[in-house]
């Protein structure tokens, strides 16, 4: 028994090719996997004109009634990037909460035919958290 | 203006008590005022957020702290809470939480005498924590906050903002507290790092920092894990993790950290991987420091469900400082002795448990390295001056799937390998009742229903894992109940995963419209609306509604109350929305709630102005001749169209149809008696963005006496497996803490070599030492 472990001991070195062929595998991997899924912030013009899956930031039009149909269960908005431009938002879900109180609204998605067809929204209210809100008066 | 110099005050005595213990190394008369200096620094810390919490009790808004966390409505609990529910209220009770520990860990030090270099990192990270009080100084006065709306010195709000909506639940009093002990303790295994290489005692500091590891792993762990149960039980995101990068951002340290775990075992039989370790000590440290940059300088505010806040130039500037301090302080202490500790020659043999723990916290390495960098990844990119960009969460899970394998198949190993070498026989021995348990596992998995192979696989190196531990923990169990810690979090870390795995495959969700009293039926299910009942009335600041949803299946019943919250935190212009969970054993029924409308029991029409359509029956139609804008009064703005209605032989009638419109949603129709057959309305007018003339309105038609009713709708969903994810997690959380107790006790009895298990070290590596 003593002169099987003594063997094992004499016979390996460190594995160290082990260890580096596990970790190029997973930064091959990593990095088709960055390739993949990594989405870029764009402008709506942009966004019309590549038709990728995109973000959008920008501020959704208030005076364009937002709709939640409760039926089709689509909510549609319109949405105003930072250079003004604006397009038609179509996401397959209900309204995101607090989405009234939004100082700007992410989307990510693409643009299809005209209108950004969106599979995520998120919505910012820093202001009504933290620091810049009215002063107490 | 006296608290906040004694925030100042405070820090300065930090920084006292930072160079007391340097002197302290080499004459003792310093080291004695170094421990007073910090009985009375904890003092004072204490003080700090006593007096926050005391005007938070007392209302004591002229503290713009107070007067934007709390309100006179709050209750007990919550008031409480409301100490340390802002950003400067957090880092007060990061920084109670440090002191506290510092006082256990100064114990512990002294006994090795080793307690002047470990106190000079710790107390100078209580320095830096306290430095960004000043900077952020939560007794700042309204007054001086808002120097620029000209309010009067010693202006006392009659009330204050409130604490968000969100955050009214039990769990704001266990979360944060729980996640920033978590942090504080990470503080610990680092601190002692550095006073090793300090003392050149590189194998030593090992078996100081171990304990404390598995602590702080535990602690944050349970932190991580009471964020997600958050989400899912009161916030109503639907799951339990959405790789958001506050999450991932307090996953990087744990993850460092129970890589360091690992590594250390292996430094601690073999003497080897020496500069691993303090790196990734160090890493877990500063992943720490880093997650509270990313998370409190707004630098990711765009890619995050959570909110932040530009924290002002000065504290940003000086979240960098401190973590440039903290990262330059390291590397140059490591830089010192790097050649020195690579005199340990590391030996990993083939059929070793220290390899397979080696590669096992590989791949926990890499899981940390990926979650920073696609939480990092839109810096990065912006740093690189490409264009701005954010990855997806298919990220994580893409890679996790492979990486959690390997990291579970690893951990499965390691445990039927020996250290040093494993007799082949023994191994095929060992192994041949998990990969059964596996194999029978995974196909059960499939058989429920989860066809995806690398899912599957994944599942199977998670019943692996716990056919190996279960094995162990029985076997411990009935000889030393006290050991069965490790394997207790093993366990857990399988569970977790399998739940996951049944989570994110098996669990399905719907989308159902409710009207009140009437059954729906989604897939096994029945579901009717029963009504709604108000709540929290003593409260005048909200309005409160709890619905009753009844939910059939099996000859069985349930009822589900989610909640809608209106707050005069926002005005009252949108709702709050709470989940209702019915918790079962196998697989939850969660009910997140989308809208309520009130039916009107109409048929539909969208007209735009000119086009006409028949209505039901045939008897009439409808035109829509223009709209008339119209009359604001008080709050409230009275539109209306006027349409033409022919019945089939010819005779036609010109109706007006008002509507109130109360918000850009909500319209008051009026109904329009006609011929004493049909009722008519203007239901909403959905303007065109491009030309207002090409509005469309949205006309509504029923039968006379038709009665209104409420729908609810709401997105209904079953998760099974999510009690796996609870349960995995909590013995993980257990499990290491145990551990971390455990050797905590054994190692401060005095002697630090841990009675079962003597420190082996190569020849080599015992002249390093």
């Amino acid at each position: 028994m003593v002169e099987l472990v003594k063997d094992y001991a004499m016979r390996v070195r460190p594995r160290y090719w082990l260890g580096g062929l596990v970790l190029i595998g997973f930064v091959v991997l990593g990095i088709s996997a960055l390739e993949q899924t990594s989405v870029q912030y764009v402008s709506i013009a942009e966004a019309l004109r590549t038709g990728k899956r995109v973000q959008i930031k920008g501020t959704w039009v208030r005076e364009m009634e937002p709709v939640y149909d409760t039926r089709a269960n689509v909510f549609r908005f319109v949405l105003q990037d930072e250079r003004g431009d604006r397009i038609s938002v179509v996401y397959a879900g209900a309204k995101p909460n607090n989405f009234e109180l939004a100082e700007s609204v992410v989307v990510r998605g693409s643009a299809v035919g005209g209108e950004f067809q969106a599979v995520q929204i998120l919505t910012k209210c820093p202001s009504k958290y933290e620091g810049s809100a009215p002063g107490p008066q | 203006m006296l608290a906040q110099f004694a925030v100042h005050l405070v820090w300065a005595m930090a920084v006292a008590v930072v160079v007391a213990y340097l002197l302290g190394r080499r004459r003792t008369e310093f080291l004695a005022v170094a421990r007073w200096g910090y009985v009375l620094l904890s003092v004072g810390v204490a003080a700090i957020w006593l007096g926050l919490l005391v005007a938070a009790l007392t209302h004591d808004f002229r503290f713009t702290y107070v007067w934007g966390h709390s309100s006179r409505q709050l209750p007990l609990l919550l008031l409480v809470s409301s100490s340390y529910a802002g950003q400067e209220g957090s880092l007060v009770l990061w920084s109670f939480g440090l002191a506290v520990i510092g006082l256990l860990v100064r114990t512990h030090a002294r006994r090795y005498g080793w307690e002047a270099e470990v106190m000079v990192p710790f107390a100078g990270v209580i320095a830096g924590m306290l430095l960004l009080l000043v900077a952020k100084n939560p007794f700042t006065f309204v007054w001086e906050t808002y120097a620029e709306q000209g309010i009067a010195e010693g202006f006392l709000p009659a009330d204050g903002r409130g604490l968000n909506p969100l955050l009214h639940n039990y769990w704001i009093a266990v979360h944060p507290p729980t996640l920033f002990t978590g942090f504080a303790l990470m503080t610990v295994p680092y601190a002692i790092a550095i006073a090793g290489l300090w003392r050149r005692q590189y194998q030593r500091w090992v078996l100081l920092a171990l304990p404390w590891l598995g602590i702080a792993t535990a602690i944050l762990g349970l932190g991580i894990m009471l964020g997600g149960l958050w989400a899912y039980e009161t916030l109503g995101w639907g799951g339990f993790w959405a790789w958001d990068p506050v999450e991932n951002s307090s996953l990087v340290p744990w993850l460092f950290g129970v890589a360091a775990l690992h590594t250390l075992l292996i430094q601690r039989r073999t003497g080897g991987l020496v500069r691993t370790n303090v790196l990734l000590v160090t890493l877990a440290f500063l992943s720490v420091l880093y997650s509270t940059f990313l998370t409190r300088s707004g630098v990711l505010g765009d890619t995050s469900v959570h909110s932040f806040v530009d924290p002002g130039f000065f504290a940003y500037v000086l979240l960098l400082g401190l973590m440039g301090v903290s990262v330059g302080g390291s590397a140059l202490i490591l830089a010192r002795r790097w050649r020195d500790l690579g005199k340990g020659v590391l030996v990993l043999p083939a059929h070793s448990r220290e390899l397979m723990l080696a590669l096992g916290a590989l791949g926990l390495v890499v899981s940390a390295v990926v979650v920073l960098i696609g939480t990092s990844y839109p810096i990065i990119a912006e740093l690189l001056g490409r264009p701005k960009v954010a990855v997806e969460q298919r990220f994580y899970n893409l890679l996790h799937v492979p990486i959690g394998a390997w990291i579970l198949l690893l951990n499965g190993l390691s445990l039927l390998f020996q250290w040093r070498a494993t007799p082949g026989r023994l191994f095929w021995q060992r192994l041949w009742i998990p990969l059964a348990i596996s194999v029978v596992g995974a196909a059960m998995l499939w058989g429920a229903g989860i066809q995806d192979g690398a899912l599957v696989g994944l599942g199977a190196t998670a019943w692996f894992v716990l056919a190996v531990n279960g094995r162990i923990l029985l076997q411990r169990f009935r000889q030393r109940p006290q050991t069965i810690g490790i394997w207790l979090a093993h366990a857990g870390i399988a569970l977790l995963v399998l739940g996951t795995v049944c989570v994110g495959t098996l669990s399905w969700t719907v989308h159902a419209r409710l009207p009140q009293n009437e059954p729906v039926r989604v897939g096994a299910y029945q579901l009717t609306y029963l009504g709604r009942e108000r709540i929290e009335q003593q409260y005048t600041d909200r309005e409160k509604w709890r619905y009753a949803v009844r939910v059939e299946y099996d000859g069985r019943e349930a009822t589900v109350f989610p909640v809608l919250f209106w707050s005069d935190y926002n005005q009252r212009q949108a709702a709050f929305l709470e989940p209702g969970v019915r918790w079962r054993l196998m697989a939850d029924l969660y009910m997140a709630p989308k809208a309520v409308e009130t039916e009107n029991g109409a048929v539909q029409f969208l007209l735009r102005r000119g086009e006409d359509t028949v209505l039901p029956g045939d008897a009439y139609r409808v035109r829509l001749l223009r709209f008339e804008t119209g009359q604001a009064r008080a709050d409230t703005l009275t539109l209306a169209v006027w349409v033409e209605l022919r019945s089939m032989d010819g005779a036609t009638d010109t109706l007006r149809l008002p509507a109130q419109m109360l918000t850009l949603e909500h319209f008051l129709p009026q109904w329009h008696l006609y011929r004493d057959s049909l009722e008519v309305a203007l239901l909403r007018i959905i303007p065109e963005r491009l030309d207002i003339a090409r509005s469309q309105a949205v006309l509504g038609v029923r039968q006379r006496g038709v009665r209104e009713r409420e729908v609810f709708t709401v997105e209904f969903s079953l998760k099974p497996g999510i009690n796996l994810v609870w349960l995995g997690s909590l013995l993980t959380a257990v499990g290491l803490f145990w551990m971390g107790l455990q050797r905590l006790r054994r190692t401060a009895r005095g002697s630090i070599r841990d009675g079962q298990s003597p420190v082996v070290q190569s020849p080599t590596a015992a002249r390093a030492e």
